[in-house]
């Protein structure tokens, strides 16, 4: 899966699942300032992920991941 | 000895020191509790006359929230803080061993739960003593507990030497929010995560709803994790209804599944059915309320 498709499903989770303002979401946008994304909304986006990509995410991957564009990258890696 | 309770800067730990707790638990080994639950009616007016803060608050309880009158709420206060007194001698007594009767209401639902391949969240607050359930339910999956980090060494391994053989693991809450993953992990595998739903426990997102006629918060992620999941929610209150005995309700919340509800309707349809439940059983047993803060005042 590449980073567009990553991008794309992310991208309709946030705006359809979270209500996220579609004009917010932006690769440099941050995942919890611009995005507000909070720890409970990251346990959607773990649901997400182990449900749409299979893979199982922990703690220590939300610590380096500060930005969406950053979030993609990382699926899209460890989804290579 | 009695838990501690402050909101928002809760300690919500179990009071007395470790030696304290471990000579309790030595002394339940040969004497019976209710020797103890006497002590206790002695200790409780010196408590409540040093205690402002829980005593105002169970006052305010009774009177403002129950609109009981100024004679009994009086009398209530003792009994509410002399109930708590049981219940946690009721809990040490459990770690030395002692046995206590179950009768439970409904636990077909539990058992209906369990049987599923899905797993489910288990709610409970701090009414009676749903931490007397685990010694008592043994299921087929692991109960995920929540718990809070800073209790003293003899009640955490007091619970997990009895929690050890009734298939429950506790989780700490952490400040790197680490346990809403081991939960979120425990769901994913068809496990049950268990949290209380009456504290913003771990998490600062909290929701107003009218509790007992007056807002009060209740915290949004016990909720919100069974909506992300997509999984049920069981509702448990474990009641006190003599010396040794206890009565334990299940009471599985609306199922919001498959109804085309948005996200936050469906969490704030769970809450609404949970908070009004509890209300009911608050008002069943009113001195087994246990939350000695001004809980509609966050």
């Amino acid at each position: 899966m590449d980073y567009n498709e990553i991008e794309t499903k992310v991208k309709a989770f946030l705006v359809d699942e979270l209500e996220i303002d579609e004009a917010k979401i932006n690769p440099d946008a941050t995942l919890k300032n611009d995005l507000g994304i909070d720890s409970l909304e990251v346990v959607d986006v773990v649901v997400l992920v182990e449900n749409e990509f299979g893979y199982k995410m922990n703690p220590e991957d939300f610590k380096t991941l500060k930005t969406f564009g950053q979030f993609c990258k990382f699926l899209e890696e460890k989804l290579a | 000895m009695a838990s501690s309770y402050e909101h928002g800067n809760w300690r919500g730990h179990t009071d007395g020191t470790p030696w304290m707790q471990r000579t309790l638990v030595r002394l339940l080994r040969v004497i019976p509790v209710e020797v103890l639950y006497g002590i206790v009616a002695l200790v409780i007016p010196f408590y409540l006359l040093f205690d402002g803060r829980a005593r105002r608050a169970a006052w305010k309880f009774f009177r403002k929230r129950l609109g009981w009158s100024r004679w009994r709420s009086f009398w209530s206060v003792y009994a509410n803080e002399w109930m708590l007194g049981l219940v946690v001698i009721d809990r040490f007594a459990s770690y030395a061993g002692k046995k206590f009767r179950l009768q439970t209401l409904d636990k077909e639902n539990f058992d209906r739960f369990s049987a599923r391949e899905e797993g489910f969240v288990q709610l409970f607050s701090h009414i009676g003593n749903s931490e007397m359930a685990g010694y008592f339910f043994p299921s087929t999956k692991t109960i995920h507990v929540l718990v809070y980090a800073g209790e003293t060494e003899r009640m955490m391994q007091g619970r997990q030497d009895l929690f050890s053989q009734k298939n429950v693991v506790m989780v700490p809450v952490q400040k790197d929010m680490s346990h809403i993953f081991t939960l979120s992990q425990a769901l994913s595998e068809g496990q049950i995560a268990s949290m209380p739903a009456d504290r913003a426990f771990g998490s600062p997102r909290t929701v107003s709803l009218t509790f007992l006629g007056a807002p009060a918060q209740f915290p949004v992620g016990p909720f919100r994790l069974a909506v992300a999941h997509g999984v049920q929610v069981n509702a448990l209150f474990v009641m006190k209804t003599s010396s040794r005995t206890y009565r334990a309700y299940h009471q599985p919340l609306v199922d919001v599944r498959g109804k085309g509800l948005s996200r936050d309707a469906a969490v704030e349809a769970l809450m609404k059915d949970y908070v009004s439940r509890l209300e009911e059983m608050v008002r069943q047993y009113p001195l087994q309320w246990f939350n000695f803060y001004d809980f509609w005042q966050q």
